[in-house]
């Protein structure tokens, strides 16, 4: 058996100059964040990890920081997570590096945008996982870590064969972890006057209630980025896990992740439905707002 | 008692208010205290700097974790605005104390609380037709104090019936670091000192 390491990303951009970031707002962040932002935490005290390509010299086109660069794309993803979680401490590895993925004190996000595929007919159990895998669906299963899992770009239901015939069998291990969240995308960021579409390469959930129960998405603004791909919906998701990590430091990984999908909003999906969309559109403000208040 | 909170400095050249091409005269007993030992009400304001900033916070609002639109107006709404009245009484020609009193404010999340206001003034002759007023002032209470409210989140027992500041509790702040944001404030103008100078012409 044969498992190849995939990097999930739909397209590329174009070629521009570097310039420096600051924390600001975005044009592809949804407008949520600005008003997350407003009271200053922005993922203090939050570890995220970045599992993802950071060797290889397979380059891409993007636009996250207000300016144009060539980068892998682990750094792009590692970049986005830290554009909506300024103050997380952002740590990576490299996703051939094969070692468990230790956690630090305090609540810890792994942000995977990436898949292990091989050709479809295996059973989970015959898939020999090696230590990163292992730790990881570990931490998922146990509720040590938010683990915030790219959907993939075949367009398909999780866990099923692409065109290629392929499987991702790291989102089948992940099925039903306690703090796992499938990332789908969406064309853009919703809104009850405009609802947003699931983008056509996303992966959706289908009719396993497991899944639809832990799968939510995020508008993916390649148009504005140059960057499309599930891949660039998990480090958003990352994001929101680390800002809600620094306001309510007394959850759990799987507290978090249960007010992330809890929260996300049917309305401004056009067409919702669960086979496809999951629990919704993820929502920083509902998530960071109290249930009740008086 | 402190005079630098709130410093005016107004010189005013009284008369030389134009109808058509001539002047009228004001005359010069406006600037001039009257009789000795006589009370004058001087003053009559409704609103306050405290009660403008209660009523800025009742635009906000936001959205429940469920969805359901919280307003402020509500918790911001006094039933009454408050009052405040200012009396004179004229000890010497050139000399009055002056009193009063403000009603206090009260909603659902904060309370003015009612408040005094005693001072003086003074005024000499500085020349022909020329006056020099001093006057101080200062309010003793009328603090404003916002009250905490109750939230709930997450369906997490550690963060039930948890002590917030009504207006940020949605923010990322976390719950207990919103309190630090209560507005618990005394009126801006508590001390109040004005010198006024006027020429009649």
């Amino acid at each position: 058996m044969k498992i190849v390491r995939n990097i999930t990303v739909a397209s590329l951009g174009f070629l521009a100059f570097t310039a420096v970031h600051a924390q600001t707002v975005q044009n592809w962040m949804s407008p949520e964040v600005g008003n997350a932002w407003s009271q200053g935490y922005k993922g203090a005290g939050v570890t995220v990890t970045v599992i993802d390509d950071f060797k290889s010299s397979k380059y891409y086109i993007g636009k996250l920081g207000g300016y144009t660069q060539i980068d892998l794309h682990g750094n792009f993803t590692k970049q986005e997570a830290s554009l909506i979680a300024p103050l997380a401490t952002l740590r990576t590895q490299d996703y051939y590096a094969g070692t468990a993925v230790g956690l630090n004190p305090g609540l810890n996000v792994l942000n995977l945008s990436y898949s292990m595929i091989a050709r479809a007919g295996y059973a989970i159990t015959q898939i020999g996982w090696n230590n990163q895998e292992s730790s990881i669906i570990g931490h998922a299963k146990n509720g040590r870590a938010v683990v915030a899992k790219a959907a993939g770009n075949a367009g398909v239901v999780i866990g099923t064969p692409n065109a290629a015939g392929n499987v991702d069998y790291l989102g089948v291990a992940l099925k039903g972890a306690a703090s796992a969240i499938f990332v789908g995308a969406l064309t853009t960021h919703g809104s009850t006057a405009a609802p947003a579409s699931l983008a056509s390469y996303s992966n959706r959930p289908g009719n396993d209630a497991v899944v639809q129960r832990q799968f939510l998405t995020v508008g993916v603004l390649g148009d504005k980025t140059g960057l499309n791909g599930t891949s660039f919906g998990a480090p958003i998701i990352s994001g929101y896990s680390a800002i809600l990590g620094s306001k309510f430091t007394q959850s759990t990984p799987t507290q978090i992740v249960n007010q992330l999908l809890n929260t996300a909003r049917k309305d401004t999906i056009a067409g919702y439905n669960a086979a496809t969309h999951g629990r919704g559109e993820a929502s920083l403000t509902r998530a960071l707002a109290p249930v009740s208040i008086q | 008692m402190i005079f630098n909170n709130n410093i005016k400095f107004v010189a005013i050249f009284a008369g030389s208010i134009v109808f058509s091409g001539f002047a009228i005269a004001q005359p010069e007993t406006t600037w001039r205290l009257q009789t000795a030992a006589s009370t004058h009400w001087v003053e009559f304001a409704q609103g306050s700097e405290l009660s403008k900033l209660a009523a800025s916070y009742r635009a906000g609002g936001y959205e429940t974790s469920a969805g359901q639109r919280v307003s402020f107006d509500p918790w911001y709404h006094p039933k009454f605005t408050e009052t405040r009245l200012t009396w004179m009484t004229q000890l010497t020609p050139e000399f009055g104390v002056l009193w009063g009193a403000g009603t206090g404010e009260r909603a659902q999340k904060y309370q003015i609380s009612p408040s005094l206001k005693l001072g003086f003034i003074y005024q000499t002759p500085v020349g022909s037709g020329a006056h020099l007023s001093i006057r101080l002032t200062s309010v003793l209470g009328g603090r404003m104090a916002e009250r905490p409210c109750l939230a709930s989140y997450l369906e997490q027992e550690e963060y039930a019936n948890v002590k917030v500041n009504c207006r940020l509790a949605a923010a990322q702040l976390q719950p207990a670091e919103t309190l630090k944001y209560l507005t618990h404030a005394l009126p801006p103008d508590r001390n109040n000192a004005s010198i006024r100078y006027t020429v009649v012409f």
